[in-house]
């Protein structure tokens, strides 16, 4: 299929999806790094944090590739800025607690 | 005064139960399974509170590191955790007649999921840390995160389906609930708060009462 047409919508899914996906995943990553069961509670922790990013990621994108606007999907995308924000922001303010001692 | 509390919480729900079996009339369409909803919707009520105070706790260990705040998050985490398995499984007994399915992935049913696996994933973050106070941290760090993403998951579930009928109580219009239903209701709301803070105040006392033994 062509994505060149839909190049534009889709890296701005793709980049809001990312941040968020990251901003967790490196929060719950440092923690279950120093911990015992690491492989057992970073996915543990991480999956509910992420199924919002989840869904809306899937279906931004999926709309994209259907040829929709991105105005149809703006309800996803404000979901996953808002999600963004609110992860990033916990994961500054709180990234020091995990590191220290 | 602990225990006064606790035998005020048994009077209500004798209360409660007197409400909700013998005081609601019978539900005109759903008959008598309707009455699941007096034990359904104050659970997640007392979910609710629980986990809001598992963010109390969380925030105040964060920022004073006094253990009481600790245990006040991990006691109300675990009692919220309680409640939100009660709540998922007194709904999949009424959903199996009413709906004719124990379970579907419609929105609420997902998020209330959801929030179950984050509470279980803060406990068992806390059983697997041994220091005190790098447990206390770590399991903060959760408990903001995870209130957090309550609404963001409650968001997301339901733009991506819906099912279950939309908060009666909780929304913007006045009830449509008929009055001796509402009060049933009610008075079994009462009842699990009661029940809910006696309950954390004995675990909090324990989680106390093991701080001080293994110091």
């Amino acid at each position: 299929m062509d994505l060149w047409p839909v190049l534009g919508p889709l890296v701005v899914v793709l980049a809001l999806g990312t941040a968020g996906l990251a901003a967790v995943g490196t929060l719950f990553a440092a923690m279950t790094a120093q911990l015992r069961a690491r492989e057992l509670l970073f996915p543990v922790l991480l999956l509910p944090a992420q199924v919002p990013i989840l869904l809306g990621a899937v279906s931004a994108t999926q709309a994209v590739l259907l040829g929709q606007p991105l105005g149809e999907v703006a309800h996803w995308l404000k979901l996953l800025a808002g999600a963004d924000v609110v992860y990033i922001v916990i994961g500054l303010l709180t990234f020091e607690f995990i590191l220290e001692a | 005064m602990t225990r006064a509390l606790g035998w005020l919480a048994v009077a209500a729900v004798a209360a409660g139960l007197w409400a909700g079996f013998g005081y609601a009339p019978r539900e005109v369409v759903q008959g008598n399974v309707q009455r699941i909803m007096y034990l359904h919707v104050p659970s997640v009520l007392t979910a609710y509170l629980a986990f809001g105070l598992v963010l109390v706790g969380s925030v105040g260990y964060l920022a004073t590191r006094r253990n009481s705040f600790d245990r006040l998050a991990s006691s109300a985490a675990e009692i919220g955790v309680l409640f939100t398995g009660i709540t998922i499984v007194s709904g999949s007994i009424w959903g199996k007649p009413t709906w004719g399915t124990w379970w579907t992935w419609d929105a609420r049913l997902t998020s209330t999921a959801v929030l179950f696996v984050v509470y279980v994933g803060y406990l068992l973050l806390r059983a697997m840390v041994e220091e005190p106070e790098a447990r206390g941290r770590y399991a903060a760090v959760v408990g903001i995160l995870g209130a957090a993403n309550i609404p963001i998951v409650h968001f997301s579930v339901k733009w991506w389906r819906a099912l279950h009928q939309p908060s009666t109580i909780l929304g913007p219009e006045p009830s449509p609930i008929a009055a001796p239903i509402a009060l049933a209701l009610f008075v079994n709301w009462v009842a699990l708060t009661l029940m809910f803070a006696y309950f954390l105040l004995r675990r909090m006392e324990l989680a106390r009462r093991e701080e001080e033994a293994l110091r």
